[in-house]
């Protein structure tokens, strides 16, 4: 966890309501794995004042690069839309805990719902680069919402396109895909992130085939580093911190509301 | 040019210098990221004598120019505080610990107190009077002069320790419940905790805070928590320790100049884990430009036509 200046080097609109930033900072890029977070100041100014958490996009330590991929929400990231190449970005990170790949998983699946999305994507690299199978389910409200579908199948995931303007984003059919995948590719674990009722339906599936599943929890955050207690999340061993404790949980030990 | 001293003494206890945490906005995490030994005393979070698991979430909202929370104290009690939080700090820094208790009655702050006196290896006590995260509409001890003088005296009997009641503003006039508080043995008060306040979700028309009500605390205070310091220290003979919405070292003198003897920065911990240091630097910069040499030529130096 390190206080540190970034350089902006992209910050480009995806699509309808996203921004993708690619920021120039050894010292996290360095450190991070995946699914951990960084916290942005937003401005230097009192409003917003908190700094405003995101997973980790992508990351490369050999050019000191990281990635966010963050949706338009509030005050918050409307400041972080107007930054540009060049500006400094003041960072916190990285922080909590990450996703850990089962070392005997010959597959896994990922599961990302609307801009959880980007929690997953440097999840299913790795996974692909250790030779794994990996089944991405990428499910949003619109199919405009969904991205790196075509990052993920160029590097060999299985990639499915689920929106529920067409219908598809069911968590029937997720069960059906995961089922499928589960019986063909022998997949060991399960990670989502941006769905409780996905996060619910893996538990189930987890019990059901005996795998491990995990979710990414988001919340509001103060200090971001696990002291102010005021993120937590209900858990069978009491409240956790979503920052410092997760934001990674096995759905059997967090309490999915 | 002459060594500046920014040593204050609270009590028997002399402080290397004036800066220091809000109880709550530190832990043992912000040692990674903040330059521990540089500061003038370690408040860790406040403690209870048994172990809280806090309010329910969501327990932190931002406002304008500040946030409210309701964490409600989660803490694993003062014997898990004792036995790993206070090594934790002493066996890494030679800077004295404020610790901060709350506690639900008189016999349980004497209870604390007593525990902390035997243990010895606290250096100051700061008195949670005033956690208004409390039910019963927030309602806290610090509320009444009678409780705060209560508290304050046996607690005295206890310890030798300087005794720090820190204050709630969500009172008539803090003044009065400042001086029952030196009058009962306090060495020092600060001030202030946080403001009772709400925030409503207008899309859901409910109340944002899982516990309904919280502390506003941040820059949106700051300026109510200047009069009070201000007010507090015209009416009292010991040390003010200022708290509320210190962003900057402009801030930290501004309470200087009010008459506080030090002060603790809160919630800007949350968004600049390192600001302290960089406070204490810009009020030792300050100090220079204006030739003072020590702290005392600063503090209260108001100037009133």
């Amino acid at each position: 966890m390190k206080i540190c200046k970034g350089i902006v080097l992209s910050n480009d609109s995806v699509g309808e309501k996203y921004y993708h930033l690619r920021i120039h900072c050894p010292e996290i890029a360095r450190e991070v794995k995946e699914g951990q977070i960084i916290h942005v100041r937003c401005t230097e100014g009192l409003d917003p004042l908190l700094r405003r958490p995101f997973s980790i996009y992508r990351y490369d330590p050999e050019n000191g690069e990281i990635e966010l991929l963050y949706i338009l929400k509030g005050k918050g990231t409307e400041r972080m839309k107007r930054m540009q190449k060049g500006d400094g970005i003041d960072l916190l990170g990285p922080g909590g805990n990450f996703y850990k790949i089962d070392p005997a998983a010959e597959g896994i699946a990922v599961i990302g719902r609307g801009v959880g999305i980007a929690s997953i994507v440097s999840l299913a690299e790795r996974a692909k680069k250790e030779g794994r199978h990996v089944t991405a389910v990428l499910s949003a409200k619109t199919e405009s919402l969904i991205f790196a579908d075509d990052f993920l199948e160029r590097i060999g995931c299985d990639v499915h396109v689920l929106s529920d303007e067409r219908g598809t984003s069911d968590v029937e059919n997720v069960e059906r895909i995961l089922t499928e995948s589960i019986e063909k590719n022998k997949v060991k674990q399960l990670f989502s992130c941006g769905s409780k009722r996905i996060a619910r339906l893996t538990r189930e599936m987890g019990r059901r085939y005996r795998l491990s599943a995990f979710v990414s929890l988001e919340e509001h955050m103060a200090c971001g580093i696990g002291v102010c207690h005021g993120c937590v999340c209900q858990t069978k061993d009491g409240y956790k911190t979503v920052c410092k404790d997760g934001p990674i949980f096995d759905v059997n030990e967090v309490i999915i509301p | 040019m002459k060594e500046i001293d920014l040593s204050v003494k609270i009590g028997n206890v002399v402080l290397k210098n004036p800066v220091m945490p809000a109880s709550g906005t530190f832990g043992i995490e912000s040692c990674e990221v903040c330059e521990v030994e540089k500061l003038g005393a370690i408040v860790p979070k406040s403690v209870t004598l048994h172990p809280r698991d806090g309010n329910p979430p969501p327990r932190i909202v931002e406002t304008v120019g500040g946030m409210l929370n309701s964490v409600g104290i989660q803490n694993k009690g003062l014997q898990h505080f004792l036995d790993f939080i206070i090594p934790f700090y002493k066996e890494r820094y030679d800077v004295p610990l404020m610790t901060s208790i709350s506690a639900y009655s008189i016999d349980e702050f004497k209870q604390m107190v007593q525990m902390l006196q035997e243990d010895g290896r606290t250096d100051l006590i700061e008195l949670n009077v005033s956690c208004p995260n409390l039910k019963a509409g927030g309602k806290a001890f610090g509320m009444s002069s009678e409780d705060t003088y209560s508290i304050v005296k046996s607690v005295r009997e206890i310890t030798d320790k300087p005794l720090i009641p820190k204050l709630t503003p969500n009172v008539t006039d803090i003044t009065t419940i400042a001086s029952a508080a030196e009058e009962a043995g306090a060495d020092a008060v600060s001030l202030t905790n946080t403001y009772i306040g709400m925030a409503i979700d207008v899309h859901s028309r409910k109340p944002k805070l899982g516990n309904i009500i919280g502390g506003l605390s941040g820059p949106a205070i700051k300026p109510i928590s200047v009069r009070m310091v201000w007010q507090v220290a015209q009416k009292v003979s010991i040390p003010v320790i200022g708290i509320g919405g210190i962003q900057s070292w402009e801030d930290a003198v501004e309470y200087f100049l009010a008459g506080a003897s030090a002060i603790q920065v809160g919630t800007y911990n949350f968004v600049n884990p390192n600001g302290m240091i960089e406070i204490l630097k810009g009020i030792e910069g300050y100090m220079q430009q204006h030739g003072m040499l020590s702290m005392k030529e600063l503090i209260g130096s108001l100037e009133i036509e």
